[in-house]
């Protein structure tokens, strides 16, 4: 019994690593580059021209503001983070009537400004511009200031209901500004479908242990949200290097997304120095299998963030069960694959990590054994 | 830092690499210690009881 | 249930005789105020922080502190004179345990409450402009909803070493976004006076409550034990 456990571990450790430089293969080489949808600005205009515009997105900078032109209207110089592609900035150039309640916006091409603007200041300018504000606001489109090689990229302009016409976040159209670096998805997005699965083994772990008050559950759920933090941790790690790539900054304190896997993330942190902190062995066991059932909430809430609106406001990009922007087939194959091959990494990595805490468990019973005959 | 967007790939999989190879080897660490020293309490209970 | 009042009301009774929960809160109330007012000081007067978003974020860390106090000395205080023991022999259902203790927990928890709004408007010359009840409604909702979750947890960080250290680490990321995030926007949406905006907020932290309190029901047992 003991041998063939040793040898389903070998087949099991064999499998992952080819499973994972497949996954690297496919990633690096066989996964088309998303569309990068540059669309210039000209194009898009003199379909759209003369419509109602609403552009949301975030401010990465703030640049300036020109206020108090009497004969004229204030003027707001902002760039929303969305918008960037290699240092082709879609600028939009916000000139605010002061008798009239909608905003005129000018895509014009300007490579080095960024500017803010605190959205919700509505019509009266006074306010605070505050980098990272989310921005929306309606204009009309005008094509007479375009520079004729301006490009609009990264975006689709979707027509919605009568003249409104959406400018999109990035991830929710499928489009992507950074198209290189996309390719970190494939292992992004895996290890965030691992770490929920590990805390998801952690809480069926718990919930058996509490039932059946057999330790072997407890080491289970132990093993399994001591993994899990090393795939979340890979997860929150190697997405804002994305981020970073697509919408400009780092991280966003706004998206839900962003926030809530944090927070799953030092949840589990708390569950495992909780163990750190209770001595006696079978206490420890049922009072984190309490805590393990209890923060497993956070999972759900940061799995469901980027998709319940709106009170969970998002741009992180939806992969399942999202109606658009789906992955072309070559890049749905290597996503399959890459999430293969980190579920049989975490069923690998877990029997492994049980195995240890056996001998753990093992090491202890003989030191105690010890301690009684001396 | 992270200019362009290869930057970044090789940047996010080294991460990957560099998380997944850690925990690994601290995994195989654990167990060599925990091995060593169950055998040598073993040894050790094995000369007593003689 | 009945069990769980008694507990509730015997959990309170200690409580007005001793004070010493309710007076060490009180003092915390009204020093985590006045940290605001003196951090806060120059931006207040400056005009740079809105007093609404102010109100909504400061009331909220000062509820949730305060309740971090209160519910772990509220299991500390019986562990260390050893009444838990004699609370745990009573025939009494664990579970009618934890509603008996989120009950007191709550109504102390949501009397400092009341004092730090009270606090606030004294101290930043806030005018709740008639939506102080909308502002007490949610201070209540919220209050049930970490009562429910913490009254749990500190059952649990009260079993470990370092337990006063502990219970933040542990609760403060659970109420993160069940109580904290929503409650701060609709406290703030009430301030200016569009409690309306909120339905999703406020269907959003009872939810939680629902489950917290379900969750605690069928774990406190464990928690417990032994």
């Amino acid at each position: 019994m003991r041998m063939d456990r040793k040898k389903l571990g070998t087949i099991l450790v064999v499998v992952s690593v080819v499973l994972i430089l497949m996954t690297v293969y496919l990633a690096v080489f066989f996964a088309p580059l998303p569309q990068t949808g540059v669309k210039s600005a000209g194009e898009i205009l003199s379909s759209v021209e003369g419509s109602k515009l609403k552009v949301a997105g975030f401010v990465s900078a703030v640049y300036s503001i020109h206020f108090g032109m009497l004969d004229g209207p204030d003027e707001v110089i902002f760039s929303l983070a969305d918008f960037r592609d290699y240092g082709r900035y879609l600028q939009a150039n916000a000139t605010h009537s002061l008798n009239q309640q909608w905003w005129t916006v000018r895509p014009i091409d300007i490579k080095s400004i960024s500017g803010g603007l605190n959205p919700r200041m509505g019509p009266n300018l006074g306010g605070v511009i505050v980098v990272g504000a989310n921005l929306s606001m309606d204009g009309i489109v005008t094509s007479n200031t375009i520079a004729p090689n301006s490009n609009v990229t990264g975006f689709s302009l979707s027509s919605g209901s009568g003249n409104d016409i959406t400018f999109g976040s990035v991830g929710s159209f499928g489009l992507m500004t950074a198209p290189v670096a996309q390719k970190i998805f494939y292992f992004h997005m895996p290890s965030a479908w691992a770490c929920y699965l590990s805390f998801g083994v952690t809480l069926v772990g718990s919930a058996l242990f509490l039932r059946t008050r057999d330790h072997k559950y407890d080491r289970v759920a132990y093993s399994s949200a001591e993994i899990g933090i090393v795939f979340a941790t890979i997860a929150i790690t190697t997405g804002p290097v994305w981020a970073r790539q697509e919408w400009g900054v780092y991280w966003r304190w706004d998206d839900m997304k962003l926030v809530t896997t944090f927070v799953l993330w030092l949840v589990y942190i708390g569950y495992l120095s909780l163990r750190a902190a209770i001595s006696e062995p079978s206490a420890k066991a049922r009072v984190s299998a309490v805590y393990g059932i209890l923060s497993f909430i956070t999972v759900p809430m940061s799995f469901l963030s980027s998709r319940v609106a709106p009170l969970l406001q998002s741009s992180h990009p939806q992969v399942i069960a999202t109606s658009s922007g789906s992955l072309s087939p070559q890049a749905g194959m290597t996503i399959g694959i890459a999430v293969v091959a980190f579920t049989v990494l975490f069923i690998t990595m877990l029997i492994k990590r049980v195995e240890i805490a056996e001998a753990e468990e093992e090491l202890e019973e003989l030191k105690r054994k010890i301690g009684d005959e001396e | 830092m992270m200019s362009d967007s290869w930057t970044a790939l090789y940047v996010a999989y080294s991460i990957v690499w560099l998380g997944l190879f850690s925990f690994l080897g601290y995994m195989y660490l654990r167990q060599r210690r925990i091995d060593k020293d169950i055998k040598m309490l073993k040894e050790e209970v094995s000369k007593h009881g003689k | 249930m009945r069990a769980a009042l008694i507990i509730a009301a015997k959990d309170l009774k200690v409580e007005l005789r001793s004070k010493e929960m309710l007076s060490a809160m009180f003092l915390f109330s009204l020093l985590i105020v006045l940290a605001f007012r003196f951090g806060f000081s120059n931006a207040v007067n400056s005009g740079a922080v809105g007093l609404p978003e102010l109100a909504s974020s400061a009331l909220w860390i000062c509820f949730s502190f305060a309740a971090i106090l209160g519910m772990y000395t509220s299991f500390a205080k019986e562990k260390d004179r050893e009444t838990l023991d004699g609370l745990l022999l009573a025939p009494v259902d664990r579970s009618d345990l934890y509603l008996g203790k989120a009950l007191s927990n709550l109504i102390v928890v949501f009397f400092v409450d009341l004092l730090s709004i009270a606090f606030f408007a004294l101290f930043f010359s806030f005018d709740y402009g008639g939506q102080a009840l909308a502002v007490v409604a949610l201070a209540l909702l919220g209050s049930v909803t970490l009562v429910l979750v913490g009254t749990l947890v500190a059952a649990i960080s009260v079993n470990t070493r370092a337990r006063e250290a502990l219970l933040p680490i542990l609760l403060i990321p659970l109420i993160a976004f069940s109580v904290i995030v929503p409650s701060v926007t609709a406290t703030k949406n009430a301030m200016v006076g569009g409690i309306g905006d909120s339905v999703q907020q406020i269907e959003s932290v009872a939810a939680f409550a629902a489950i917290f309190a379900v969750l605690g029901y069928l774990t406190f047992d464990f928690v417990l034990e032994g």
